[in-house]
């Protein structure tokens, strides 16, 4: 399975992640050995196997519903790259 | 004379109890380790003058005989797991200045005990790696030479690699650990260390950065099984903050170790040895001797889905890092690098912050989750996933555990610059099968290879069968005599 070039760039936006030329044929080259060696398991029949059969055997342990009052702003903006008005600043996002 | 670094926790614990020594000198003589060893790379944040202070309250805690289970003895944790108010980088410059507001459950619970952090260890960026070499802040050293060329640095394996050398290396007396496709025990087989993957849900992963989530699993690295069972026996426990833990009640793992194994059966996995190096052969074969020689039955059986589980996990493990890092985007914590709309800066941050093997494994994660490639490549790794876990259930009808090589081959040189990913990737070759079906594995030294470099062998057992393991491991252990480092 190769990657093509446009396929690598999209990959690249998708996942918001700027790659310069010389990445994408990289990328792309290495990538495609990897998804190459993972088409063996097209091979395996799997068709028996249903989707229902994935889930998780066990039960999940629910949390009470406790209400409570924390407030961990200034903790949690002290690692925020800028903040303004006790919230976190980034560009803006709309004309 | 006794050597503070060259004591189990076991042998430490015993000593502070009788007040043969203290707690602030047992700190003192692995932080001046610390700082000889520092050509190790493996600490990413010593927290030395803070564990001095923590042991001058241990010392106080055991004169008034109020001195919790590992009350005053010095650890340290993987770069990974949040701690609070100490700076927490999982190996990435995208998180080189987080410093966390809570702590890690595992972290907690061993804390509340009494444990000493000694500071934050070097790992793979975001635990992808094989080798601790795609930390961002330089590869760690492992503290064991090749006969053939002691000049050679070799790696440690990855991506717990700061947490195997810094045990290896007595820095530390034992260390925290995480382990998605085999990054505690194959760290620990290259060093010559136990290390051990409980079962998935025993520890909570409740500030453990994740990687993939499903198989992500915090476990401990010590120089005996003793000391592994003992950390483990005090970071496990059932956490409502982690909806995966699992309620169950933690044995004592360290004071229940029993070595009488006499009827246990134990299977070898044919396809485990195919194409193993002979020195890998050698020692399999002597772990079946140890083992037969104090009356376990052995036998070879056969787990037929062992070579789909790597591709599968290329699969899965990707895929949720692609989900998981999506958070890392310079808005809120973390780096930032300067974008004129939101998108562009998340880019450019992103850009910056990942290095070359996490960039990868995003790209690839994003790839396989895409419209139109979800049910080929995603839906079809969780059916597989599923095939390797009924392999296992059934194995586990025939035989109590499984015995297997840890890695197909000792630590390589950091030099070697293995360029072909998935070259890299079997490595984890008979780790990553234990994540996929979410059962526990420990690696146990138990031999040279031909170049004096430690192997270990790997016992994998049906899920919450940590008891056995140490029970097994310990047979294994005192049959080998393995030697590991001096001090």
């Amino acid at each position: 399975m190769k990657l093509t070039e446009a396929e690598i760039k999209r990959v690249a936006q998708l996942a918001r992640i700027n790659l310069s030329q010389e990445e994408v044929i990289s990328h792309g080259q290495e990538i495609t050995n990897i998804l190459t060696w993972i088409e063996q398991l097209n091979d395996i029949d799997v068709s028996h196997i249903c989707l229902t059969d994935l889930v998780p055997q066990e039960t999940m342990v629910e949390r009470p519903d406790t209400p409570s009052t924390v407030n961990l702003v200034d903790s949690i903006l002290k690692n925020a790259p800028k903040s303004s008005f006790n919230m976190f600043s980034v560009p803006k996002m709309v004309e | 004379m006794t050597i503070l670094t060259q004591l189990t926790i076991s042998k430490a614990k015993a000593l502070l109890t009788k007040g043969e020594i203290s707690s602030k000198d047992l700190v003192q003589a692995h932080v001046d380790a610390m700082e000889l060893k520092k050509d190790l790379n493996a600490f990413l944040t010593p927290c030395s003058d803070d564990a001095l202070k923590k042991a001058e309250r241990s010392d106080t805690m055991y004169k008034n005989k109020t001195a919790r289970a590992l009350e005053g003895i010095p650890l340290a944790y993987k770069d990974n797991f949040c701690t609070k108010n100490v700076r927490t980088t999982c190996g990435s410059k995208i998180l080189a200045n987080f410093v966390p507001p809570y702590e890690a459950t595992v972290t907690d619970n061993l804390n509340n005990q009494g444990a000493i952090n000694l500071g934050k260890l070097n790992m793979d960026e975001f635990a992808m790696g094989s080798g601790n070499i795609h930390s961002a802040y330089g590869p760690v050293t492992n503290p064991w030479k090749s006969k053939e060329d002691p000049s050679k640095k070799l790696v440690p394996g990855g991506s717990s690699g700061g947490s195997a050398a810094s045990v290896s290396a007595h820095i530390t007396m034992g260390a925290l650990g995480s382990d998605t496709g085999g990054s505690i025990r194959q760290p620990a087989s290259f060093c010559g260390i136990v290390g051990i993957k409980p079962t998935y849900g025993l520890c909570s992963r409740y500030g453990m950065i994740a990687f993939a989530s499903s198989l992500d699993q915090a476990g401990p690295l010590a120089r005996t099984v003793e000391d592994t069972a003992l950390i483990l026996q005090h970071m496990a426990g059932f956490d409502p903050k982690d909806a995966t833990s699992i309620d169950i009640k933690i044995p004592e793992y360290a004071k229940n170790i029993n070595k009488n194994i006499k009827g246990l059966k134990v299977g070898v996995p044919i396809e485990y040895l195919e194409g193993l190096h002979p020195d890998g052969q050698e020692l399999v074969q002597k772990g079946i001797e140890w083992l037969k020689a104090e009356g376990a039955e052995v036998k070879e059986i056969s787990l037929k889905t062992t070579s789909l589980a790597l591709p599968a996990y290329y699969i899965i493990a990707p895929a949720e890092a692609s989900s998981n890092l999506a958070r890392f985007d310079g808005a809120r914590y973390g780096e930032r690098v300067k974008g004129d709309s939101l998108d562009e800066m998340y880019a450019n941050t992103r850009e910056e912050g990942f290095g070359k093997e996490v960039k990868r494994r995003i790209m690839i994660g994003t790839y396989v989750l895409s419209a139109g490639y979800y049910d080929a490549f995603y839906t079809k790794a969780l059916k597989i996933k599923h095939l390797i876990t009924e392999d296992f259930n059934k194995a586990f009808h025939d035989v109590d555990v499984l015995l297997t090589p840890t890695t197909p081959t000792a630590a390589f040189g950091i030099d070697e610059k293995i360029t072909d990913p998935v070259t890299m990737y079997l490595n984890d070759v008979y780790t990553a099968t234990a994540n996929l079906a979410g059962i526990p594995g420990i690696s146990v030294p138990a031999g040279l290879d031909h170049n004096g470099l430690p192997l270990g062998l790997q016992l994998l057992g049906p899920r919450f069968s940590e008891q056995s393991l140490f029970n097994i491991a310990s047979v294994i252990e005192d049959a080998a005599q393995f030697k590991g480092l001096e001090d």
